[in-house]
């Protein structure tokens, strides 16, 4: 055999070899894979940002709270489709279609594990004095506030005993750390409130107002700790109350319109908002739209317009007329090409700091006159003299219902917050309020089907809703 | 209901847009005119290739040949779109403006490079033994990159539609992947006085589809093969052509998916002006080949002046690791992840029979006929997705199911229709949660098999996909030089999941429905045995028994009339070959699938889904009129 052959076609063989191997572990282009994304702070500043986008609910388009200012409203009666009415705005929910939310708020929670995870693993070095742990805590905000949604919309918050919490997730999703069972009440609510700990030590002490910072959790621990409503939790989130009120930068607008119509994330009331994507006002699609009727329409149901009824409100939070209903003007005016303020999302305002404030001194057997006074501080804001009402209430429930409707009148089309407020009410007077809730089972929604098809180990479905 | 006709233009000529309001229904469920799309859009593809290839051979010895390829394939494709502005198009949430016109230009740019070195060696040692042997290897390697930009709002639809003109420029993309494979092969054949035949094929294949650890895999096969025809035993037997005895056994490896499919993903986007990174895809890096181990055997015979043919033949499939896409719970924050899901086998039988029935000068009569017979089964299921209770994995209509066939439909059992105010009572006690579902539960609606819970159990097995039978007939009639081919095709026992019939079930809005939405229940048509319809409000309307439909069938699936030109012309004209043909394919079917064509999928190169009619466009009907000039 000629040799002058074979070793040449032996040498190119053995270095094809080489070039072959490295073609074939050749990473992605267009992506980057888990272990080269957090590397360093800007890294892991980038990657916190994207925990951020899950938050605003984002496509690179534009970002999305829908249905946050939506569902909740629907469901507590003060807004409704213009398009005829649904299931959801008579409280069936069998079959809604906000089961979305389930999946969305654990994307976000996923997002917030991968820097958590990722982050912990960095040398604290890696860092500008810190940052380290502050990343850790708005991430660790992010992750309860995504879990503190879920256990609203699906678990049985109103039941520590009760063993339908959330699945919870406290890891960056691999193979073999998903299809969790869901866990219970008690255990979501130590979860949550743990994250809520470390961000409230950790987390910065100012920031600009679409990231977090520690007040924005001492708020939401208050949102939790008055749903939880166990042993000391309303003298914590009096405490949690005052010291926002008296330590943090923020002050209550002094027109809560100027907000909405105006200032947008430049209020000084605004603790956390979503700011829009750039030229989203230009976007058909984007949320304004949907309360002038451009895709799916929104509109301010009779039961808002009674409420407002006799407040100085009712002239920039409900519209003209269509059909038996009203255009929602909250955000846009049926006149009004959408802008970057109506297009801005909120999730925590100083005003919900204090009528949390007075919930929990009223739900606590505090002083009643404390808490109207907070009460018609808020009140006050929005231009309202007369409080005749909340005068009239004597009782310490006559109180947090007056204190219920403030929720309802300053929160609408938010954040749901008026929907939690009304559910934390005795079950008498929420029938009372909203005749259609006469059960329980319509607190929470069901658990969408395709859970329990691909997690096998989920465990029962919410009482009152079917299981494939 | 009234029937709602549009008219294509306004009355001042101007094309009728089909927005939501003048369907009468939401804005995102408008209607794209087609006739917008006939005026002014632009849709034009243009594509520049350069194929290469060079190639060396070597005789080292009198037997023994190197050869090694080198080829490329370049393409370049540009593609050029305009929308104009008359036309809806397709945005985040349906139907929306196009705002003024919108174009796109996008530019892909794909190589495909193919590196092979063999060395063969063929050796005819004495009469009766002969072996040849070929062993190589291949480098294969595919890379694309898309670029595209769009800009919308353009002044007028017919001139400046170029992307200078447009007043928004749009997110411009890009895309771009990359795969490789690597193969080392051998294949030997060895014959013995050309009646035993042996074959050994061994490969091993590295695809960068895979993680390292799974990347390279090993695929070896053989078979065996006795001409019985030539054995002398046989040999005096006049009436016996051929009569050949086959067995093989082989795995074959299959690594059709995307790229990347095993790695955790970040992909980029951006919130608040700054860029950020999101998990988009979980990776699984466990996965491995897909492999199928075949085995054949066989019989195919000539008799009687190889006037009756055929053969018969029997195979088993083994698949195991099935590479899907395994859907996921949400709570996992991601759709769904690549796995290899499940082991399946398949048997069969294969019979064809070949006849020439008539033998003239003139005039020629034969007949193929084919049926075939396969039965699969799930026989593994990976564990990690499926639920331990019901050993299945759940594939949106579909479940595959341990110890079951494929091609299983899953949903609600559909059990009649409410008529009288007693079934009414009756069906709502046992729907004690029906306030919280379908609050308008009344006469007309339709009742479906309860769970023991108080509501409808949506987890019914409800059909089987999976054919008994199918197979075709090709006649062909010959007379001088007119011959006329006719190709029958059938399938037997296989139901199909009817998906456009859900829809013609519910009414939500003013869009076109089948005319099935006619047979409805009303207080006039309290027969009907489809569910009443009430605007707006669904009920438990969903993939029920009652949208499965027995999917058999006959088809006329082609005919073809063809004239061979007479030779003493042809040699005139100084033709090698010429011949006129008329053909014709999916002329008639017979049938009693409702929807428009029963041989559909939704998925035809899936092993596991694929079994449903989401409205698929069925097969044309094709007419052709053809010459055929061979010089």
């Amino acid at each position: 055999m000629n040799k002058r052959f074979i070793y040449p076609i032996l040498t190119v063989a053995l270095l094809s070899q080489y070039a072959c191997k490295k073609q074939l572990d050749a990473l992605p282009t267009n992506a980057k894979v888990e272990g080269n994304t957090i590397t360093d702070q800007p890294s892991a500043n980038v990657a916190l940002n994207g925990v951020y986008f899950r938050f605003a609910n984002a496509t690179n388009t534009a970002t999305d709270w829908t249905n946050d200012k939506v569902m909740p409203s629907l469901f507590a009666g003060y807004l409704g489709s213009g398009n005829g009415a649904s299931n959801d705005e008579s409280d069936a929910f069998g079959y809604t279609v906000y089961t979305s939310e389930w999946g969305r708020y654990y994307s976000l929670i996923n997002a917030a594990n991968g820097v958590n995870d990722g982050v912990q693993k960095l040398a604290d070095n890696q860092f500008t004095a810190g940052r380290k742990s502050q990343i850790l805590a708005e991430a660790r905000f992010l992750r309860a506030y995504g879990s503190f949604k879920l256990l609203s919309y699906f678990g049985q918050w109103f039941d520590i005993t009760s063993p339908l919490g959330i699945v919870i997730e406290n890891q960056f999703n691999t193979l073999t750390n998903i299809n969790l069972p869901r866990s219970t009440v008690k255990d979501s609510y130590t979860f949550i409130l743990n994250d809520l700990d470390y961000a409230i030590a950790n987390a910065a002490s100012t920031s600009k107002n679409i990231n977090v910072n520690k007040w924005t959790a001492m708020a939401l621990k208050m949102r939790v700790l008055l749903s939880r409503g166990q042993g000391d939790d309303f003298t914590q989130a009096i405490a949690l109350g005052n010291s926002i009120i008296s330590g943090s930068p923020y002050t209550l607008e002094p027109n809560e319109k100027d907000i909405f119509y105006t200032k947008g994330l430049a209020s000084n009331e605004v603790m956390l908002g979503v700011q829009p994507q750039a030229n989203q006002e230009l976007y058909y699609l984007n949320v304004s739209n949907t309360f002038i009727g451009a895709s799916a329409f929104y509109i301010a149901k009779p039961m808002l317009y009674n409420l407002l009824k006799n407040d100085p409100r009712l002239s920039w939070v409900v519209g003209p007329a269509v059909g038996d209903n009203y255009y929602f003007i909250k955000y846009i005016t049926p006149a009004k090409q959408s802008t970057v303020t109506s297009e801005t999302a909120y999730a925590f305002r100083l005003s919900e700091v204090y009528l949390m404030l007075a919930e929990a001194t009223t739900r606590s057997g505090g002083d009643l006159n404390t808490a109207k006074t907070n009460l018609k501080t808020v009140m006050s804001k929005a231009g309202v003299t007369d409080f005749s009402a909340v005068d009239a209430a004597v009782t310490a429930a006559d109180v947090q219902t007056q204190i219920y409707y403030e929720y309802a009148r300053n929160f609408v089309g938010e954040d749901g917050i008026e929907w939690m407020a009304l559910l934390r009410l005795p079950l008498a007077t929420i029938t009372q309020i909203r005749p259609t809730i006469t059960s329980k089972i319509q607190y929470i929604l069901p658990i969408p089907n395709n859970e329990f098809t691909n997690n096998p180990n989920f465990g029962a479905q919410n009482p009152g809703y079917s299981k494939p | 209901m009234p029937h709602q006709r549009l008219a294509p233009y306004n009355a001042d000529g101007s094309i009728n847009t089909f927005n939501g309001s003048a369907v009468g229904t939401y804005a995102s469920s408008g209607i794209q005119n087609p006739l917008s799309l006939l005026k002014n859009s632009v849709n034009q593809g243009k594509i520049a290739a350069v194929l290469g290839s060079i190639s060396l051979e070597y005789d080292i010895l009198k037997d023994l040949k190197f050869k090694s390829i080198a080829s490329i394939n370049y393409q370049q494709y540009h593609q050029h779109d305009y929308t104009p502005s008359t036309a809806l198009v397709r945005g985040d949430a349906g139907a929306t403006s196009s705002q003024n016109g919108i174009a796109s230009q996008a530019q892909t740019e794909s190589t495909t490079f193919l590196f092979e070195n063999t060395l063969s060696y063929n050796k005819q040692f004495d009469a009766n033994n002969r072996i040849d042997v070929v062993a190589g290897t291949s480098w294969q390697q595919d890379k694309s990159n898309t670029f595209q930009a769009s800009g919308q709002g353009f002044p007028d639809d017919q001139i400046l539609t170029d992307l200078s003109s447009a007043a928004v420029i749009l997110q411009p993309q890009s895309y771009s992947s990359q795969n490789s494979l690597l193969s080392f092969y051998a294949r030997a054949n060895y014959a013995f006085k050309d009646r035993y035949l042996l074959t050994f094929t061994g490969r091993s294949d590295a695809s960068s589809k895979f993680p390292a650890a799974n990347r390279t895999a090993f695929f070896p096969s053989g078979g065996v093969a006795w001409r019985l025809s030539q054995e002398s035993f046989l040999k005096n037997m006049s009436w016996i052509n051929d009569l050949k005895l086959r067995a093989s056994a082989g795995y074959t490896g299959t690594q059709n998916i995307g790229d990347h499919l095993f790695r955790t993903l970040y992909t980029p986007a951006s919130y608040a002006g700054t860029n950020a990174l999101v998990p988009s895809q979980l990776g699984n890096n466990t996965i491995k080949w897909e492999s199928t181990l075949q085995k054949d055997a066989g019989l195919d015979f000539a008799f009687f002046d190889s006037r009756l043919s055929g053969g018969i033949g029997v195979y088993q499939k083994n698949t195991s690791g099935l590479l899907f896409n395994q859907t996921l719970a949400p709570s996992s924050a991601y759709g769904s992840v690549i796995a290899n899901i499940a082991n399946i086998r398949n048997r069969g039988l294969e019979i064809e029979i070949r006849g020439d029935f008539i033998r003239g000068k003139r005039f020629n009569w034969n007949g193929s006929f084919n049926m075939s017979f396969n039965r699969s089964k799930v026989t593994n299921i990976n564990q990690n997705f499926s639920d331990p209770n019901e050993s299945g994995t759940y594939l949106g209509n579909t479940i595959i199911s341990e110890g079951k066939p494929l091609g299983l439909f899953y949903g609600q059992q559909f059990t009649g229709i409410i008529n009288t105010p007693a079934e009414l009572a009756a069906y709502k006690k046992q729907y004690s949660l029906y306030p919280y579902i379908t609050p308008y539960l009344n006469i007309g609606d339709p009742m479906y098999k309860m769970s023991p819970y108080g509501f409808v159990s949506s987890s019914e097995i409800i059909g089987n996909a999976e054919p008994k039978f199918y197979g075709g007939y090709t006649n062909t009639l010959t007379y001088k030089g007119f011959s006329l081919t006719t190709l029958f095709t059938y399938s037997y026992g296989g139901k199909i999941l009817y998906l456009a019939d859900i829809n013609n079930q519910k009414v939500v809005d003013l869009t076109n429905k089948g005319v099935a939405i006619l047979g409805r229940w009303t207080p006039d048509n309290t027969t009907a045995d489809r569910p009443r319809l009430v605007y707006g409000q669904q009920g438990n309307i969903s993939t029920a028994s009652n949208d499965i439909y027995n999917g058999s069938y006959l088809k006329l699936k082609s005919v073809t009339l063809a004239y061979q030109i007479p030779k003493q012309l042809m040699d005139k004209w100084k033709l090698q070959s010429a011949s006129v043909y008329i053909s014709a394919t999916n002329l008639f079917i017979i049938t009693k699938y409702p929807g428009p064509d029963p041989e559909v999928s939704n998925d035809p190169y899936s092993l596991i889904s694929g079994y449903s009619d989401a409205a698929a466009y069925p097969t044309v009907k094709q007419f052709s009129l053809g010459f055929r000039i061979g010089l």
